[in-house]
């Protein structure tokens, strides 16, 4: 049997600003980070999201390494600093040359693409800029932060769109698990807000004109936002021998795919997958405080979220607290479920479920506790965090807090 | 002057002076690999309007190489 997974690090950057004691403390306060887009163009109808908004990347980086970093890379980048930071693991030092590193994006360097398509089909330039590969690959940010913090084992990098960070982290455990590695920093970045990806998402009919309502009778649709979480994860042994503080353990892992409809959403899939994570846990859905919710505000998602959670937690699924987050830092796509699990950490860390902002009353058809509002004090023993992807692809990871895994 | 141009630009990739460049520096001396040379050319084909061709590119030692090479393809593209 494979040993406990843990966790040893966090990190994260989104709208609600650079940091994990940021995020934390707006998530708590039920702050929200959607704001009016502005500075795009002028022809895009999606005029909210959550942006970071006054970052300087000089501000962190040197002017060497700005050429080669995207904006993706640079979130990826400052989240993975902070989670190795909070590890109390040095960059450069032997742990990190022995770790793997898996980092899920759903969009890549876009920034860099559109940048260079635009050169050339509305410039009509010809000639492009030698980085221009390197740093808008989907597996630059997972390059430049193995570069960056000397992590020489496995690295790379995974997509599924939405659930790309949720994957990743998955990866991760699971290389521990086999022996592989110790330790693996994984985590989600994305930075979407770029011309063509606004025009796509806008031709998709799904973001909502206003702001984010999971689970509520006028929710519109989703709002995109930007980031990275990344997460330590390590071996119990090696946790313990190196007297790390362990924040929660990583309890189980459940993966499935609806081998359905491409955007929409399957209950039997989503339901697997919640049920998949609870078997590898070896936890009885009863044990199950808290769920942070895919909960993108789209009248399919957050219908089919509940009814899945009906179906695998029976007369519990109204004992449940379940919270979109998503309703403060917006869907910030491979990032999302990176940034939902740091979260879910802190949820069981510190026994408070962070509120479903923005909530103006339930939606029919969902009839569940969706912590409104108000973030709760209340003991969190077992959370799970889910992600639900476009395409089908549904990645759900059970928690256990670290003083009721060792009981 | 082609020489100076060739200069400022190397400086400005370096983050370095132009006095402390010469024309027999040797580019892996001052730091600059492949993806650096090829970095530095692009600025300098962009501003001449010159294109170095892919083979070229291995002939690239030292710092009168590049400038070599641009005088050769200026010559060429007179009239």
């Amino acid at each position: 049997m494979p040993g406990r997974v843990v966790i040893t690090g966090l990190g994260c950057v989104s709208g609600l600003g650079i940091g994990v004691a940021a995020f934390w403390e707006a998530l708590c306060r039920g702050d929200s980070s959607i704001r009016p887009l502005t500075g795009i163009a002028d022809d895009i109808k999606i005029n909210m999201g959550s942006r970071l908004e006054g970052f300087e990347p000089e501000q962190h980086f040197t002017r060497d390494a700005l050429p080669l970093l995207d904006r993706f890379s640079q979130f990826a980048i400052l989240a993975a600093r902070e989670a190795i930071e909070d590890a109390g693991l040095a960059a450069g030092g032997e742990a990190l040359a022995q770790a793997a590193s898996v980092i899920g994006t759903g969009c890549g360097g876009k920034q860099t693409d559109e940048e260079t398509y635009a050169m050339l089909y509305k410039e009509q330039r010809t000639r492009v800029h030698p980085l221009t590969i390197p740093r808008g690959m989907p597996s630059a940010a997972a390059s430049m932060v193995s570069q960056q913090m000397g992590i020489k084992g496995p690295v790379f990098s995974v997509t599924s769109a939405c659930a790309s960070g949720a994957h990743a982290i998955i990866q991760g455990r699971m290389m521990i698990q086999s022996g592989l590695v110790d330790v693996a920093l994984v985590g989600g970045a994305d930075a979407p807000f770029t011309y063509g990806l606004l025009k796509s998402w806008e031709a998709l009919r799904v973001v909502s004109n206003d702001t984010c309502r999971p689970f509520s009778s006028d929710r519109s649709g989703m709002i995109l936002g930007e980031g990275a979480g990344m997460l330590v994860l390590e071996s119990e042994r090696h946790a313990r021998q190196r007297g790390a503080r362990i924040h929660a353990e990583l309890a189980g892992c459940g993966m499935s795919s609806d081998a359905g409809h491409i955007t929409r959403p399957d209950i039997n899939g989503i339901s697997r997958a919640i049920t998949a994570a609870l078997e590898d846990a070896a936890q009885p859905a009863e044990s199950v405080d808290y769920i942070n919710a895919h909960g993108t505000g789209t009248v399919a998602n957050d219908l089919a979220e509940t009814e899945a959670l009906h179906r695998v937690f029976g007369k519990h699924a109204g004992s449940l607290g379940i919270s979109s987050t998503k309703s403060m830092h917006g869907h910030a796509l491979g990032a999302a479920s990176a940034l939902e699990l740091v979260a879910t950490v802190l949820a069981v860390a510190n026994n408070r479920m962070p509120p479903t902002a923005n909530f103006t009353g339930p939606g029919e058809g969902c009839d569940l506790d969706y912590v409104p509002n108000l973030a709760r004090q209340k003991q969190v023993d077992v959370a799970l965090s889910n992600a639900f992807a476009f395409g089908g692809l549904n990645a759900v990871i059970a928690l256990k807090s670290w003083g009721a895994a060792v009981d | 002057m082609l020489q100076d141009a060739v200069f400022k630009e190397i400086s400005a990739y370096l983050k370095c002076q132009p006095e402390a460049i010469s024309l027999d520096t040797r580019l892996d001396e001052l730091g600059i690999d492949s993806l650096g040379a090829i970095t530095i050319m692009y600025e300098l084909e962009d501003r001449l309007d010159v294109e170095i061709p892919n083979e070229a590119f291995d002939s690239l030692k030292i710092v009168n190489d590049i400038v070599s090479q641009l005088e050769q393809l200026l010559e060429n593209k007179k009239p």
